[in-house]
Formats: C-alpha cells, structure tokens, sequence
C-alpha cells in the first residue's frame, strides 16, 4: 500500500510508484517525492482514483479553537470572508485600515483548525497575536527571532517562517499571508510550496509587484476572492490625507563643505577616466580604492557628502516646525537611516522602534504610544506596514522613499484615523545628489 | 559567518565564482584596522567603526574585518533593564512638553536627572547608550594579522556558500571528524550521498527539496559544515546561485587558508564496552584505530569502530530496534570483510549468517574470542 509521509517540506511517497508532473523519484530515499503544496491535490487524485494509501502527512494533534468574542464584521468584511470560504483559498485585497486582520480572525473562527500566520515584522507578530486572543479562546504562539512558541494559532514573520516551514508545515492546515504581496519572491514563496496546508488565505492592499511575480499568487495562495480599491473606499471607510514635501537646504557652512567633497569626488573621477553608465561601475572606483590612494580619497569624500546630506541639521529644523504645527496629533517619523534616526530620538526625546530597539522597550513604547503617553515615535523599515495606532494622523518621511509600495504603506499608517484629514509630510534634501541614491546598493 | 551584503567574490572564467580572499596589497589594511581597533579602547564603538570606514578603502573589506573584530571587542557594561527605565521616563516626560524644543528638552532632561539622582548631562548621554554603536570599548582581544585573515577568508567562503544549491566535498579525513560532519548535516536536516574514491570519499550534501526545485535554501547550513572540514585534506564543488545564474565555486585545502583546528581531541567512546574493549585490544596490538577512515555502502557512509592492521572490527551491543536495522543492513551490503563482535542476546540466526567473521560474545566481547582472526593483523 502506498503511503505518504512528511518530510521537510515535502512529501515522500513510498510503496508505489505515482505518475504525476510533479512527482519525482528521488534516488536517495528510494522513494517518490513532491513538494508540499501539492499535497492537497496529490490527495484528491489518490482518493479519486480509488487508491488505497496511508497518509501521515498532517500531525493530527488536536487544538480547542473557541470564539471569545463577536467579531462584528463590518458589511465588506463579511462579504470578503464568504467569498474566501466558498473555495477557501485565495487572496483578499484591502486598502491599510480597514481591518484586514479581521478577515483573517474570522476565516480561522469559521474553520477552527491549527493556524500559521505569516507577517512581515515583528510589530505585526504582538498585533496579531493580542488580536487573535482578544476574539479567540485558543493557545496562540509567537514564533520568531529567540521567541520560539507554538500554539493552535502560531504567529510567525515572514523570515522565520522561510527557515522554519520544513519543520512546523505540516501543523498548520490553514496558513495565513499578512501583506501577501511579499510571498512571491524567490525565496518567501518557498513558505507557500513547502506548506501542505490546503486551506490558504492572502491579505494585502497591493498585490502588484513591479517585478510581475504577483502572477503566481494563484498558485502559491489562490485566486483573487474580493478587492475593494482605496478609491471605493476612501470616505465611505478611510480617511482623506494630504501629502505636502517640505524642501530643506543645507546650511552655509554644511553647503560650501558638501560642494568642496562633491568637487574633489567628481575630479578624481574625471581624471581617473571612470565613466559612471550603470550602477555596477561604481565598483569599479572601490576596486582601485585597493590600490590607490587618491582613489580612497574620492571614495571617501563621497561617503562624507552623502552622509552630510543625508543627516543635514536642517533636516531636523524642518521637523521642529512640522511637530509645532500638530502639537496635539500623532506623528510616525520615518527614516531609513539609523544616524539620522538617533539623532531625531535625541533632540526631540522621542523614541525609536527599529530593529536595535530591544523588545521590552519596543513593547512598552508601543503601548504608550496607543494610549497616547507619547505623541511621536521614530522608525526605519520596521513600522512600515499595517501596524494598528488608530489615530496617527500626521506620517513625516525623512530622505524620499525607495520605492512606491513603500510609499503606499507608509502613508497607510495615516489612514487608520479620527475623523479629519491626515497629513504626509515628505522631507528633502535640495542642491544635494540625494535624489539618486543608487550608488550606494553598488 | 559574514552577511550577504559584506560578500567579495570574483568571476572568473566559464561560469566560474570565488571568494575574493585577502590578497597581499591588503595586509596593510587588515593591520591597519586592527591597530584602529586596539587603538579604540576607550571610544565610542561607533566613532571607531566610523573613523575606519572613511578611511576609504573597498567598504566590503572593511565591514567584513570590523564585523568579526566585533565580537573580539568587549563594551562597557550597561544595566539595560535601568537604562530601558529612564528612557520611558524622558520619553513620557518629553511628550508632556512635546514637542521637546531646545529649552523644553532641558526642562525634561533636568527633571529626570533630578528623579534618577544624576546630572542632567549624564542622562543626556546615557540616553543612547541602548545601543552598541553609543558604547565605550573596554577591551580588545587583539588577534595577529595572519589569524584575523585565516578568520575572514573563511567567514567569506561560508558568505559564498549561503547561495549554494549543493555541495560536493571530495575529503580524506578521520572516522571521527566525519562521523561529527554527518551528524551536523543530519540534525540541521540535510542529506548526503556517498561514493568512495581514490584517495577518501565523496560526499554530494543538499536538503529535501533539491531533488524537486533548485533552492539555495540550504545554504546557510552547507556553510556552517565549511568549519568542521578544519585540519583535512577536502577539495570542494558548490553550485552557487547569483542574480539568476548558477557558477561553479571550486575550492581546495591547498588554495584556501582557514583557521586551524582546536588542538585534536581524545577519543569519544559510545559506550563503556566500547572503551573497555579498545583498552584490550591496545595491550596486546599496537596498531589499533578507533573510528578509522569511512568505508561507503550503498551511498550511505559506514564507519567500523576499530581497525587493527588492515582487519575492521565492529561491535553490535543493545541498542534501539530501528539503530540495529540500520546496522544490519549496512553490514549485509557491506562488500569489505569485517569482524562482527554480536551480544548473544542479538544474534539471532539473521546476524549469524553476515557474509563476515561473526563472533557472539556474552555480558562483554573478550580478546581471545577474536585472537585467532586478529593475530595475523596484530603487531
């Protein structure tokens, strides 16, 4: 008889041989193999076919999964959630703010099985983890960084899941994508193949990627079951914002020392012959950098210019007046820059949630700032999607933004508000090359 | 291990990707950001890391040697559990006067400085201190030139290897070193196929999914199995997945410097019966070798626990149903005669009919029992 077992990610199949396109024979164990999203499927054929075989895919360890409290659905998240029930695969698309989270707790009230949530960062892991308890009566599980717990709902990041899914799929027959759109890529969307669960949901705002994998959505999670545009939605369920770029200018002094590095940059790379067509020739000013000393004095003096203008004073002059204008809003300061960051936490005595930010401090922090005991914080990338502070109104993004996905989830953060409008104020640098960054991913 | 953003490598022909190792011109660099380093003690983590990344110098290098001179480095201590303390308390007085002016941001600093028992000045610069980057070094533990350079080299082969689909390593080292390599691979979920060559084995190391989809997933741990071929004699072949493209990384004991191996370690018995039985046998052979060399069977590697001479000696005591069909099965495909020490309690008519030299023993294998077929090894 044929059976079928898990086995990191896969599954093994034994006792037989299976003609299907995406079974291989794998020399090593002697057995059949496929990935483990194709085990739903791989089922359905067997069964049909009238195949006798023993399954000990799924471990079948039972998990009390009890609604605590009435989700209240509103009118569009039920019609979501019914749409996602009638195959129960596919993806839900939402602009930020109108409660994607309660989706997905109402997609695991409806099934009640062992449940994996995937999101992007560990701000979103607490989010989710207090959400589902506060609606569910069932053990949840935070499965990250040194915080490795499982419950009948585990709530893990994107990261940990890449590594972990050939040790935990086989647990979860529903698995859950926050901000799906991350999951095609190379490397996350082996969380999906690797993953036996046949009952999968996708949420997200934006499911288009510039590099066209969003394509394999279908496979990965499902189709598309519902999608209301921020267009539909705006003023019926979100709120309206503004976006106004503030343009700061280097100081005297900061200005003559950026043109005086820019000037010995730029005549190295005259003299030098260098031609700058692509990124990558950058490289080709590093590699002398080995060998040369005028080279490393370029190199340098490139550095000191970027960094000049990246953290230029005036920056922060420009957010003192921003601040002073909403001296009773939250504000979410963004900065890809962790000097620049440190420095606006220091003069304002506001604090920062990045990555660095130990975890008891970014818990406690995040609940001051809910309960409005602080009225500003500081961030990087960690923030930057879907992290519930219902009346932030005012976004200030320090340095432009590197790409337009992060822009709409930035702004995002200013859409979960009070009645009124929320304010994003873009901050940048002029006379300074700070528009073309790209040197610096060379 | 270096992250994937400090990883130098270069191309060269065919297909072809290598770690771009420290090369003579660079020495002077390596010795340079050491001496930043031994000379930083009692600055600012970040101030030094800083003043030597201006220096100018290829920005991967540097990082690579700041990244492993990090962990040499030891910062003044900080209580972050006070620390976590007063920074809530500037941040919830801060918002009270928000947004904190210059004037307002003193007010603050003053009356938490006055709640903490220190100056105002002291909170002010205590407030960073969260992070690394803001801390004091306090001591270095400087390493020579030659030791950082081995350390790099090898943390930036590991780099090249985070992207390999699988690796083949062609090695010749001891029963035990192997044994310690495979066991590695296993736990960290990976598999391996055997074949024996001229000179050793050859080992093809990938996970699961690798019969099935080409995936780099396994990479960080074939990286972490590059350490544990430390002191023998390996030759490898990796296929690298870059931007898209698969290279070939070939690499050899002979063309890489890593680090030595600690000091070689005693030998690591299983059991008490197998220590008993290796001090008997030493009193009467001279040439006894515990764990020797791995033989290969049917793909699998399968390593005796003694040789005497060129005669391979196995014990089979209690052990776990599943442990002892393994063996059973590896000694019944096992091409190589061997000497086969059974407890009588094992030995049923199945073990007794190896195509090898069984011998059953009672409570504990003896000496004499296996003299007659030893003795012409034994010298």
């Amino acid at each position: 008889m044929l059976s079928l077992e898990w086995d990191g990610g896969t599954v093994v199949i034994r006792g037989g041989k299976v003609d299907l396109p995406y079974v291989r024979y794998d020399d090593r164990a002697k057995a059949y193999r496929t990935l483990a999203i194709n085990y739903p499927d791989l089922m359905g054929r067997l069964k049909a076919m009238g195949v006798q075989f023993e399954d000990h895919v799924m471990e079948a360890e039972p998990c009390m999964i009890r609604p605590k409290r009435d989700l209240r659905l509103r009118e569009y998240q039920r019609a979501a959630l019914q749409r996602w029930l009638v195959g129960k695969r596919g993806v839900v698309v939402m602009p930020t703010g109108m409660g994607k989270t309660h989706v997905g707790v109402g997609a695991m009230a409806a099934l009640r099985v062992r449940t994996l949530v995937v999101v992007p960062t560990i701000e979103l892991v607490e989010q989710w983890a207090d959400r589902v308890s506060y609606y569910l009566d069932t053990r949840v599980g935070k499965y990250y960084g040194d915080e490795k717990s499982e419950g009948c709902i585990t709530v893990t990041t994107y990261d940990s899941a890449y590594i972990s899914i050939e040790r935990l799929g086989n647990r979860y027959p529903l698995i859950v994508f926050d901000e799906a759109h991350h999951l095609p890529s190379e490397g996350y969307r082996q969380i999906a193949e690797l993953s036996p669960a046949p009952y999968r949901l996708g949420l997200t705002a934006t499911p288009e990627r510039s590099d066209d994998l969003h394509q394999d959505l279908p496979n990965l999670i499902g189709p598309v079951v519902y999608r209301i545009s921020v267009e539909e939605a705006r003023g019926r369920y979100i709120a309206d914002f503004d976006v106004e770029t503030v343009k700061v200018e280097l100081g005297e002094g900061e200005q003559a020392k950026y043109k005086e590095l820019m000037k010995k940059y730029r005549e190295f790379i005259r003299r030098s012959g260098i031609s700058f067509r692509k990124p990558s020739d950058f490289r080709v000013l590093v590699k002398m950098s080995g060998r040369s000393r005028a080279a490393r004095e370029a190199l340098r003096a490139w550095r000191e210019a970027r960094r000049l203008a990246m953290t230029a004073p005036s920056k922060l002059d420009a957010v003192e007046e921003i601040l002073r204008r909403h001296p009773n809003d939250k504000a979410i300061i963004f900065t890809e820059l962790s000097d620049l960051s440190h420095e606006v936490s220091r003069r304002f005595l506001l604090p920062e949630v990045t990555y660095e930010t130990p975890k008891e401090e970014r818990e406690s922090v995040m609940a001051m700032f809910r309960r409005g005991d602080v009225k500003a914080i500081v961030t990087g990338k960690v923030l930057e999607e879907g992290v519930d502070v219902p009346d932030v109104n005012v976004v200030i993004i320090l340095g432009g933004t590197s790409s337009e996905r992060q822009y709409v989830q930035r702004i995002g953060r200013a859409l979960r508000l009070k009645p009124g409008k929320a304010k994003i104020y873009e901050v940048v640098t002029t006379g300074t090359r700070e528009a073309s960054r790209r040197h610096a991913s060379a | 291990m270096l992250p994937l953003n400090l990883m130098r490598i270069r191309f060269v022909g065919r297909g072809q990707v290598k770690p771009r190792y420290i090369n003579e011109d660079e020495v002077e660099v390596v010795r340079d950001v050491i001496h930043s380093f031994k000379q930083g003690v009692g600055m600012r983590l970040g101030d030094v890391i800083r003043s030597i990344e201006y220096e100018g110098s290829d920005p991967r290098l540097i990082g690579g040697l700041i990244h492993i001179l990090k962990s040499r480095t030891r910062l003044e201590d900080v209580d972050e559990a006070a620390l976590i303390r007063m920074r809530l308390d500037v941040f919830r007085e801060a918002a009270k006067l928000y947004p904190a002016t210059r004037e307002n941001r003193r007010l603050v600093l003053s009356k938490v400085a006055e709640k903490f028992g220190y100056s105002p000045e002291r909170v002010d610069a205590d407030l960073l201190k969260i992070y690394d980057d803001e801390r004091v070094i306090v001591g270095f533990n400087e390493p020579e030139a030659g030791e950082l350079i081995r350390e790099y080299n090898l943390s930036l082969a590991q780099a090249l290897l985070f992207k390999a689909l699988d690796v083949e390593v062609g090695v010749e080292m001891s029963g035990a070193q192997s044994k310690a390599l495979l066991r590695q691979a296993k736990l960290m979920g990976l598999m391996y196929v055997a074949e024996s060559t001229s000179n050793g084995i050859k080992l093809t190391i990938d996970g699961p999914v690798s019969v099935i989809k080409q995936t780099d997933r396994y990479g960080t741990r074939l990286a972490k199995l590059l350490p544990l071929l430390a002191g023998a004699k390996w030759s490898l072949r990796a296929r690298i997945k870059l931007g898209g493209r698969v290279y070939l990384y070939e690499d050899s004991s002979e063309e890489s410097d890593f680090p030595r191996p600690a000091s070689s370690d005693e030998p690591v018995f299983d059991s008490y019966m197998e220590a008993d039985f290796h001090r008997r046998l030493l009193s009467i052979c001279k040439e006894v070798k515990r764990e020797p060399e791995p033989l290969v069977v049917d793909g699998r590697i399968f390593i005796p626990d003694f040789k005497v001479g060129d005669a391979y000696i196995e014990l089979v005591g209690y052990w776990t149903p599943q442990y002892l069909e393994r063996k059973y099965d590896k000694l019944l495909k096992l091409k190589i005669p061997i000497i086969v020490l059974v407890d009588e309690k094992l030995a049923t008519m199945a073990w007794r009919k190896l195509p090898h030299f069984v011998v059953t023993f009672k409570d504990r294998p003896r000496i004499t029992d296996i003299y007659r077929l030893i003795k012409n090894y034994c010298k």
